[in-house]
């Protein structure tokens, strides 16, 4: 039993995807691109997070990426969502995750929305990645994978409370095979 | 995630498949903790079947990683996919974890 309509989209919220006009041509201003969206809202727990990140993935499958791309947004809604459950919520009983992935020629756009207090990634300090073994210290890993793995990362407040994230990606056509691999 | 452990003489391999992130990595740092705790600090981590790995995954590497050096072992990675192999160098991972390419050469690798 899950509350499909627990974080509506709020108005404009689809900006950052735009998914008009990357394959349009200049000469047929009034084709409509095709464009494929789907939408997933649960409980805030850890123990759903295979089942949101399963869902951004079939949304990479249907649009027909490598194994790049089907990895590094897997990983990216895996961290974006533990981070929601660890540190957003922060162990409160009732919050909830939506997940709308869109697919058009060439991109994917993965939105995540939550009610948790507003939290900016963009402050988030950049992780240890060069001290030796003894030294060296785990945080922080989870952002910077997010930004590294995704073309564009955004984050938007929604109003006092709430946030949503915008992950997108542009996703190979078909992949080129790569020597070597199947 | 799955995992199973087979020992070749001193040293203990352990195998994982599925995805190694937050719901799964405490369950992983169980059976490293596990081995380590019955005394044997020379591990291999065989991440020939691991599909993603995620910061939750990173944590437990680099906490066994500082364990069994400690005591005077290693944890070695095998065969992660060249996704997985990516974010390990995205993390800087590769500087202090020793990677090889099949389970039998980190095994090896131990001497």
């Amino acid at each position: 039993m899950h509350d499909e309509d627990r974080l509506p989209i709020p108005p404009g919220a689809h900006g950052a995807a735009r998914p008009d006009g990357r394959c349009a041509r200049r000469d047929a201003p009034a084709r409509r691109p095709m464009s494929t969206s789907r939408r997933i809202v649960r409980p805030a727990r850890i123990e759903h997070l295979p089942e949101l990140v399963e869902f951004a993935a079939q949304g990479v499958r249907e649009s027909g990426a490598d194994a790049q791309a089907l990895h590094d947004i897997r990983l990216a809604v895996s961290e974006v969502c533990a981070n929601i459950v660890e540190h957003g919520y922060a162990g409160e009983p009732r919050g909830s995750i939506a997940i709308e992935t869109t697919a058009t020629a060439g991109r994917l756009v993965v939105r995540i929305e939550d009610d948790a207090p507003v939290f900016d990634p963009a402050v988030v300090p950049l992780p240890d990645t060069e001290s030796d073994a003894e030294h060296r210290q785990p945080g922080h890993l989870g952002w910077h994978l997010v930004y590294r793995v995704m073309d564009e990362v955004r984050h938007e407040p929604r109003g006092d409370r709430g946030n949503v994230v915008i992950l997108a990606k542009r996703i190979g056509p078909a992949s080129a095979p790569a020597p070597g691999t199947g | 995630m799955e995992t199973s452990v087979d020992q070749r003489g001193g040293v203990i391999a352990v195998h994982i498949s599925g995805s190694v992130d937050g719901l799964t990595a405490e369950d992983l740092q169980r059976v490293f903790s596990g081995e380590v705790g019955a005394g044997h600090h020379d591990l291999v981590a065989d991440f020939g079947e691991v599909d993603y790995m995620s910061s939750a995954g990173l944590r437990v590497l680099l906490a066994t990683l500082k364990q069994t050096r400690s005591l005077g072992g290693d944890l070695r990675l095998a065969g992660p996919h060249p996704e997985v192999r990516k974010v390990l160098d995205l993390s800087g991972f590769t500087s202090i974890l020793k990677i090889f390419d099949t389970v039998d050469d980190a095994v090896a690798s131990f001497g």
